[in-house]
């Protein structure tokens, strides 16, 4: 009996323990470079291998649950400014980009749980249509992201100590977009005092 | 002794791969739970949500440019015919998701030539009714879940009106073969 019951007490902790692993696994998906590539500051995945992969799946279930197939939508993720600092709720950034060869492009600006935050302005995202553009042909643009005041015309404001991450989500990106996701020129994200 | 340790230590060894690798598969399952949990979407029931915002705690990383429509279905109850009236200009999608989350097929605006939308999902061998030049599916799970996606880029034109249109005639019915 007593040895069934450390049998068993053992199993636990070996179970408790291979958790607690898993979940610093999943976590350290994003930091693996085998899985996650960079292009500048943002992250993507070099495939979305989701039926093969289980660390991969657990990890995009985690961040980005339901997501697409990469033939439909893909997905860069920013959780960091152009000199590799997290980026944060408190401090100011400008990103500036160019549009992209889609069917539909966004940013949105995320907390650090992954959800929406709250702002005044009810503004967490700017897309191909609603974003102000900086020239007639509508190519390029420039975001303020945080801040106390508005200063640009786009202004996704921040809220809260904690740290934020934007997502760019291009649906059904051309095929020359989609094959050069490693060199496809990116917005940049600065850090700016206002 | 030590061959009581040793017997412990292998106990230990093997939670611990247990623990791991079952953690890291059936995470994805506890999350799609969760999230039907969350969306109180009981099997075969459709869900319309609003464009979302920082109230939307359902499902991470909402977009919210889309106005979003849930079914969790469950096939065992018979064959289920997806049909939408999508004559709207944007983008949407329909994608369909195993339980492990996995997303196994997605059609979107641009491969449907007409306004009506339709799709045949089946498990096992009844898929002999479904209506006639519909594409048929049959998942690798019986229970998963059909997300549609509406694009809405602007909230305060006619346009908008038609997107919440298209998405109120979402039409997911259980059909049963004769």
């Amino acid at each position: 009996m007593k040895n069934l019951f450390y049998s068993l007490l053992f199993l636990f902790i070996g179970i408790s323990l291979g958790i607690v692993w898993a979940n610093r696994s999943i976590l350290a998906v994003g930091q693996n470079k085998s899985l996650t590539l960079k292009n500048a500051e943002w992250s993507y995945f070099a495939a979305m291998d989701l039926a093969k992969n289980d660390l991969q799946r657990a990890f995009i279930g985690r961040i980005g649950l339901f997501a697409l197939k990469d033939s439909e939508a893909i997905y860069f993720i920013a959780n960091q400014d152009q000199d590799g600092n997290p980026l944060h709720a408190n401090n100011s950034y400008i990103l500036e980009g160019s549009s992209f060869d889609a069917a539909y492009w966004s940013i949105t600006l995320y907390g650090e749980d992954h959800f929406l935050m709250s702002n005044k302005e009810d503004r967490y995202s700017y897309n191909q249509v609603n974003i102000n553009y900086n020239d007639s042909l509508k190519h390029h643009y420039t975001i303020q992201l945080g801040g106390q005041e508005k200063h640009q015309k786009n202004y996704l404001s921040t809220e809260g100590e904690q740290q934020i991450n934007l997502l760019l989500r291009i649906y059904k990106p051309s095929k020359a977009l989609y094959s050069n996701r490693d060199k496809v020129k990116l917005p940049t994200i600065k850090r700016v005092d206002l | 002794m030590i061959k009581k340790l040793t017997l412990y230590g292998l106990f230990v060894l093997f939670g611990f791969f247990m623990g791991y690798k079952g953690f890291i598969h059936y995470y994805p399952q506890l999350l799609f739970l969760g999230a039907k949990y969350k969306i109180g979407g009981k099997e075969n029931m459709l869900k319309h949500a609003k464009l979302p915002d920082d109230t939307s705690r359902f499902v991470v990383k909402p977009n919210p440019d889309f106005l979003y429509s849930t079914r969790f279905y469950d096939l065992t109850n018979g064959p289920l015919l997806i049909e939408a009236d999508v004559s709207i200009d944007s983008y949407w999608s329909v994608a369909l998701y195993l339980p492990n989350t996995v997303n196994f097929y997605v059609q979107n605006s641009d491969a449907l030539n007409h306004d009506k939308f339709q799709l045949y999902l089946y498990d096992k061998e009844v898929n002999a009714c479904a209506p006639p030049g519909v594409t048929q599916i049959k998942p690798k799970a019986p229970k998963g879940l059909v997300l549609f996606r509406f694009l809405v880029t602007d909230t305060t034109t006619s346009a908008y009106q038609k997107i919440k249109q298209a998405q109120q005639s979402i039409r997911v019915t259980t059909t049963q073969c004769e």
